[in-house]
């Protein structure tokens, strides 16, 4: 087949809608750059511009490569990417309280960006030769520990939260793909989900909710904890013996459930040690802002008051007040998608979340069409990360997420997410070239 | 296509759509969410969104003025002193802050730990923070000369109150300052805010509504730091508070202040005719403008918790027995309810017993035989002791004295005025639980005992006899005028607080009797006065220490009705605490010569020449 034909079958819909997502976002980071009296105050939207173009070369290079170096370059990118974040982690910059930026002088990266997509590389690799194997509880073992626990724990060690969790979400999909037993998926994802919600429980009874509930104590005071522990590890052990002794399938779910508990519960401990009670508080303030009017709760404050004063059509581009009278603190990062509904209104919103919708559909078309697991599990891998960034971020200025200082890729500022995002599409696209390949 | 790939498609189908169908969930509940807020729910966000860029300011007005009757230079103004402020994201180093504080405490003449204390410490606030307010100009000006070495430093004027006159009219003026919480409760519906500056005593309470004026109000736009972002929009204009004229002159309060001569006493000169008060001192005295500089609050608590009490104006707000001069009183008695008549006389051997009581006159020796007007004259107790036991009922007394307007306000329009006594049986039972007795009127007759009164008070009724029976409300405001034109726009016009409604006769023979007092009576060797002819009372009032008396004398002056110049009532008192110098009617002779002459008291002593002054002048000059 000759080459030219080949570039003119790439997605050019894909290509289209992530132009026209970096565009929007250039829009308003100078819109986040600009004082009240109409004074550009910053250069990053210059910037931006610059790292667009350059992204867009990467994109067509990683577009033209042979799917096959991607295929075999996967572990040794993954590694490399492992000990960058490790090497940052030890001399790396602080930026926003994450020792995440390396670099020398003003050029530098965020090794984390990049090591999201050479983590679903060289999981999508891994997956493709062990469809089988992921099916049992034993099979998942091996890429928790080779594939998941390496970059996010030295994440956490920046600490770089937010990056760190979109990990997990991305491993799971993933695995669902590959074909593990959506049981077991269940079995991670809800006992992820109790370990925060243990965690931040009492803090959330006493600093939001300001209630005494006398259960709570089994977290805070030490019988109760070890009575609770006791009760729910026996719990679990009786069902177990019933499972084995009568092999009924009410002693499976049984044990599914003591020890889905019972893990959680011990997870919170750990995780009340590792992090801080006021770094909890900052991730649930959202449930009530006001608990913490000018601290925590600002950012959630100011943002849903930009988001919801924008109404249907917004203030016009330029002419958001709480922007341009900096009210919302990180506009042109965390924040993008503030300004743009305060100054868009609803109508941009639902633009912005069309062409979402799209990007997305797009890259999991790739996944769909793909004849082979490589393809299909990376396609997929890069499609999540897209919409968990996405939903973390959204949810996070309209007050329904944490604040965990994601980007929402293609549309904050910064280099780093914006090139990794770019590698990723053009990934994306050169799967998309070979679909017919085997 | 074999039937395990077939199905193996079919999953993979399947997991696509659970897939698809999360990620539209996610989309839908989001866009759901958004809509809430961005078209149900719009109006409560933009509301927030105004609120919070949206701050007021306050433009200060400026307080009305206070003129004296001349309207020349005000005797109460404002000036501009100056609020310093840091704005604490100004600071850009650490150092920043140990520069300004060093320099502060160098131009502020305070230490640095004082000075320490009031910076605020750097942070990304942009809001200024006010740390010094009543800075002179002249440190405002030291500052902007050198304004590197003061990093985050800016000021605001600040109209502050001033009085160019310091301490002379203090008792009249009052002072202003921040309004307190039970201030607020009272007059919260009259404009007031917590920011306020109000009238604490004196015409600035009294009149503090129409001095004050209305502060304007401006609205910025601010962004996140309070740095305001555009030019400030003006909803309000201030506007200014009226200028307020009042009856004293400036020359007779001068005059009087240097005639009482630091005396702890009073000096009070007023038109009978229209009851316009022309000075009114007060002393201990303060000055008003050493509350509002940088030790403020501490000179304040000093001159407040000060032993001789300056800040009581004691013309209104204290009441002592008013001795002798309360003779003129019980001659009006005498004559209205024909006791006695005038020519009658009575021995005065120097002493009268009353019950087992020796009651003694201020000669030892004896007046001999004296009538009405010798008695008046040579202030003859023994003849009022007699007047008053053999004559007169002591609710005649009371009665006369109530209807003279003792124990009772006046009404001048200060805060604060206190009412003096008048004794009555009942008063006596209640309070001492013994009845009145012989002797208690006896006291009485010469204004000793139970009775007190205001000079204010006793001012009005020597304005009696001088009017010939009505008495005008004394007053110190004459006129409230436009702060910019001085254009008149209220008057206050004379009105008469009580007619005494004496007879003819009495007034001419009290009149003729306290004439006597200054031809040839107790004043005649201080009266000295040849350009007004004089008729008054003095007064001594022991106090049980022989050394230390009240010294009074109330006059009114011209005595001679053909005279065409405006009369005046003159009322000095020297409390007993000054070493005893007889001064009070020595101060009354400068006043009275000042006034008719228009002179002060320099020019005053230099065309009076009385003996004392020569002497030194002498001395002085020999050396």
């Amino acid at each position: 087949m000759a080459k030219t034909k080949l570039i003119f079958s790439v997605d050019v819909i894909l290509i289209l809608t992530a132009t026209l997502l970096i565009l929007i976002g250039i829009l308003f980071i100078y819109s986040s750059g600009l004082t009240s009296d109409g004074t550009q105050t910053s250069t990053e939207y210059i910037r931006q511009i610059v790292w667009a173009i350059l992204g867009f070369v990467l994109l067509f290079l990683v577009t033209l490569v042979k799917t096959d170096w991607l295929h075999d370059l996967s572990v040794y990118l993954f590694l490399f990417s492992l000990i960058l974040i490790a090497f940052t982690v030890r001399f790396g910059r602080v930026v926003n309280g994450a020792r995440s930026w390396i670099g020398i002088g003003e050029l530098g990266i965020q090794p984390s960006e990049f090591a999201k997509i050479a983590f679903v590389l060289a999981f999508a690799k891994w997956l493709e030769t062990h469809e089988t194997t992921v099916q049992t509880v034993q099979g998942l073992l091996p890429p928790f520990f080779l594939f998941l626990v390496p970059p996010v724990g030295l994440i956490l060690l920046q600490p770089d939260l937010g990056t760190a969790l979109v990990f997990m979400p991305t491993f799971i999909v993933m695995l669902f793909f590959a074909g593990a037993q959506p049981r077991h998926l269940g079995y991670i994802t809800l006992s992820g989900l109790l370990v925060g919600v243990f965690s931040a429980l009492p803090i959330w009874a006493e600093r939001i909710a300001q209630i005494d509930i006398p259960i709570l104590s089994i977290f805070t005071e030490v019988t109760p904890m070890i009575l609770f522990g006791s009760l729910i590890g026996v719990l679990a052990l009786l069902s177990i013996i019933g499972l084995i002794t009568l092999k009924r399938p009410i002693f499976y779910w049984l044990m599914y459930f003591f020890s889905l508990i019972g893990i959680s519960f011990g997870g919170s401990f750990l995780l009340r040690r590792v992090i801080r009670e006021y770094q909890i508080m900052r991730l649930i303030v959202f449930l009530d802002p006001e608990i913490d009017r000018l601290g925590s709760g600002w950012h959630i404050i100011q943002s849903t008051i930009a988001v919801g004063s924008g109404g249907l059509q917004g203030k016009g581009f330029l002419q958001g007040t709480q922007s341009q009278l900096q009210y919302l603190p990180e506009q042109s990062t965390d924040f993008i998608f503030s300004i743009l509904s305060e100054e868009l209104g609803f109508i941009g919103a639902i633009v912005l979340f069309a062409l979402y919708a799209i990007l997305l559909y797009r890259i999991i078309r790739v996944a769909y069409q793909a004849k082979e697991g490589f393809s299909t599990y990376t396609a997929i891998g890069i499609s999540s990360i897209f919409f968990f960034h996405f939903v973390i971020n959204i949810g996070m200025t309209i007050g329904l997420m944490p604040i965990t200082g994601i980007p929402l890729l293609l549309v904050s500022y910064g280099g780093s997410h914006l090139w990794a995002s770019l590698v990723a599409l053009g990934i994306v696209l050169n799967l998309g070239l070979n679909k017919y390949r085997y | 296509m074999s039937s395990s790939e077939r199905r193996q498609e079919k999953k993979e189908k399947y997991r696509f759509l659970i897939y698809g169908g999360i990620i539209s969930v996610f989309l839908a509940a989001y866009l759901v969410h958004l809509f809430s807020m961005q078209v149900v729910e719009s109006l409560v966000y933009q509301n927030q969104a105004n609120v919070v860029s949206n701050r007021s300011q306050v433009i200060p007005t400026q307080r009305g003025r206070i003129y004296d009757r001349n309207v020349t230079d005000p005797i109460a103004s404002n000036q501009s002193s100056f609020a310093l402020q840091i704005t604490p994201g100004d600071l850009e180093t650490p150092q920043s802050r140990d520069t300004l504080v060093t320099n502060l405490s160098r131009i502020l003449h305070l230490s640095t730990s004082d000075i320490e204390r009031l910076v605020p410490l750097r942070s990304r606030n942009f809001d200024p923070v006010k740390v010094f307010s009543n800075v002179p100009f002249q440190v405002i000006s030291e500052i902007a000369e050198n304004i590197d070495d003061f990093p985050a430093l800016s000021w605001t004027p600040l109209p502050q109150r001033f009085y160019p006159e310091g301490e002379n009219f203090a008792h009249v003026l009052g002072y202003v300052g921040d309004i307190n919480q039970q201030e607020l409760q009272v007059l919260f519906n009259q404009g007031y805010n917590q920011n306020s500056i109000i009238g604490k005593t004196g015409i600035e309470q009294t009149l503090d509504l129409v001095l004050k004026g209305k502060d304007g109000l401006a609205f910025n736009q601010v962004d996140v730091f309070g740095r305001r972002s555009a030019q400030p929009r003006v909803i309000q204009e201030p506007e200014l508070g009226d200028s307020v004229v009042l009856t004293l002159d400036r020359k007779i309060q001068q005059l009087s202040i240097d005639a009482l001569g630091g005396r702890i006493g009073t000096a009070l000169v007023l038109n009978p005719r229209t009851g316009e008060i022309l000075s009114l001192v007060s002393n201990p005295g303060y000055d008003p403008n050493s509350f509002y500089g940088q030790n403020g609050s501490q000179n304040f608590t000093r001159i407040q918790q000060a032993t001789d009490s300056p800040f009581i104006n004691r013309n209104i707000q204290s009441a002592a027995p008013p001795a002798s001069t309360f003779k003129i009183l019980m001659s009006i008695i005498a004559m209205e309810e024909k006791a006695i008549d005038p020519l009658h006389t009575v021995r005065c051997t120097g002493s009268i017993a009353i019950g087992d009581r020796i009651f003694r006159c201020n000669v030892p020796t004896g007046h001999g035989d004296v009538n009405l007007y010798q008695a008046l004259a040579q202030s003859c107790n023994v003849y009022f002791y007699s007047l008053a036991y053999d004559r007169l009922r002591p609710e005649d007394i009371f009665n006369y004295a109530q209807r003279l307007g003792f124990g009772n306000l006046t009404g001048i329009d200060l805060p604060g005025e206190v009412r003096g006594l008048v004794p009555s049986r009942e008063w006596k039972e209640r309070t001492f639980n013994t009845p009145w007795v012989g002797g208690d009127t006896v006291n009485l007759s010469i204004g000793q005992g139970f009775m007190t009164v205001t000079p204010l008070q006793l001012s009005n009724l020597t304005a009696s006899i001088a009017n010939g029976g009505p008495v005008y409300t004394p007053h110190i405001v004459k006129e409230i005028r436009d702060p910019i034109t001085l254009e008149l726009k209220e008057q206050v016009e004379p009105t008469i607080l009580f007619d005494s409604d004496l007879n003819r006769e009495t007034i001419e023979i009290v009149r003729e009797a306290m004439r006597k007092v200054i031809t040839e009576g107790t004043a005649n060797v201080v009266i000295t006065t040849p350009s007004v002819t004089v008729a008054g009372k003095t007064g001594t009032a022991q106090t049980g220490d022989a050394e230390k008396k009240h010294s009074w004398f109330t006059a009114y002056a011209p005595y001679d009705t053909n005279d065409p110049r405006d009369p005046v009532v003159v009322t000095v008192w020297v409390d007993a605490a000054n070493d005893w110098d007889w001064w009070a009617p020595k101060a009354a002779n400068f006043i009275l010569h000042g006034i008719y002459n228009d002179m002060t008291y320099a020019e005053v002593l230099q065309d009076l020449r009385p003996l004392w002054y020569i002497t030194r002048e002498m001395l002085n000059g020999e050396n």
